[in-house]
């Protein structure tokens, strides 16, 4: 009788500790993923992001501790992932913000590059601008080089006409008087020759005359 | 005596009663397969497969066998594998979200620092004499 009794405080003893192990193992996979989940609900950074995702964890624990043992692996692969998609979606609602930020930087800094282009755009048409107005201004002081050029051509060659017609009038006008003192010449030397004969002074006079006709040569 | 086998009797019909309880077909889990068919929907539009690609394995495989498992009415299990479906699917969704997150700062933060030393080297240039 006292052999039986003591077979089954042993049995006890055995199922107690059994019981005592499991429950224990139970309790440390409970706070390893409890302690995982406080890092992201005490972390500055992440702690008041994706609150839904971080009640579907909270909840989850709650499952977890509250589970049947034969549940509980389900419930700890659940917790575990939920808790992991908690800090996920916090890290990524940190990100999206710094891309936000990121985003403006970027628009500002297209901005400054468009207007830098543009300004440049503008200092090159004003560049082109001048350029092109100095070269019209060349051609136009070319042009006028070669009208006045031109010009002074022309009135050259209309004076050398022109002088070249004066001479040919002096010319004319000269043979005309050397013809008409010829002329004259003769007249005289043939009035002489038929007054002669009648007196001395006329024949005097006569050869005075012939001398001045000389003159214009 | 009679009292003793009367006790022992009325708990055998009490564990009886509780074990066919255990024991009876639950109803098909149709809003947890629900639930978890949209999950991994929505992480496939988010490019979870492409992005998150070990996450987004896990939900499938869970889902085929909750399916399984439904298909044999054994509703329990379905349950929670769809559930387990589900959680896969959610996270896989977070890390896809994180991954374009992290991938469109860092494009951004590149090109940013390459306007950033364009303007700079043309404000140089404008101060050279």
């Amino acid at each position: 009788m006292k052999t039986t009794s003591s077979y089954r405080w042993a049995i006890a003893l055995l199922l107690a500790s059994i019981f005592a192990g499991n429950a224990s193992a139970r309790d440390e996979e409970y706070q390893r993923l409890l302690d995982r989940f406080n890092q992201v609900a005490t972390d500055p950074a992440l702690a008041s992001h994706a609150p839904s995702a971080m009640d579907r964890a909270r909840i989850a624990l709650a499952s977890l501790k509250e589970a049947r043992r034969g549940d509980r692996e389900h419930w700890v692969y659940v917790t575990e992932r939920r808790i992991d998609a908690a800090r996920a979606a916090a890290e990524a609602e940190v990100l999206e913000a710094k891309q936000a930020d990121l985003q403006r930087e970027n628009d500002r800094l297209q901005l400054a590059l468009a207007r830098r282009d543009a300004d440049q755009a503008r200092a090159e048409l004003e560049r082109q601008r001048l350029q092109a107005q100095i070269r019209a201004e060349e051609a136009e002081s070319a042009r006028r080089d070669a009208e006045a050029a031109r010009n002074e051509g022309a009135q050259a060659v209309e004076a050398a006409r022109a002088e070249t017609e004066q001479a040919k009038k002096m010319a004319a006008a000269q043979a005309k008087a050397a013809a008409l003192a010829k002329k004259e010449a003769e007249l005289e030397a043939s009035l002489s020759g038929r007054t002669s004969a009648t007196t001395p002074a006329a024949k005097a006079k006569g050869k005075g005359k012939a001398g001045d006709s000389k003159k214009p040569d | 005596m009679t009292s003793g086998r009367g006790k022992i009797h009325a708990l055998v019909a009490i564990l009886l009663v509780a074990t066919s309880a255990g024991c009876a077909p639950t109803k098909p889990p149709t809003d947890e397969m629900d639930a978890a068919t949209r999950a991994l929907n929505a992480a496939r539009q988010a490019d979870a497969a492409q992005l998150s690609a070990a996450e987004f394995r896990a939900a499938s495989a869970h889902l085929d066998q909750a399916r399984a498992a439904e298909r044999n009415q054994d509703y329990d299990v379905a349950a929670q594998l769809a559930a387990e479906s589900q959680a896969d699917s959610e996270l896989a969704r977070a890390r896809a979200r994180l991954a374009k997150a992290r991938s469109e700062v860092d494009k951004l933060a590149r090109e940013n620092a390459g306007m950033d030393r364009d303007l700079a080297g043309s404000a140089q240039t404008e101060q050279q004499p």
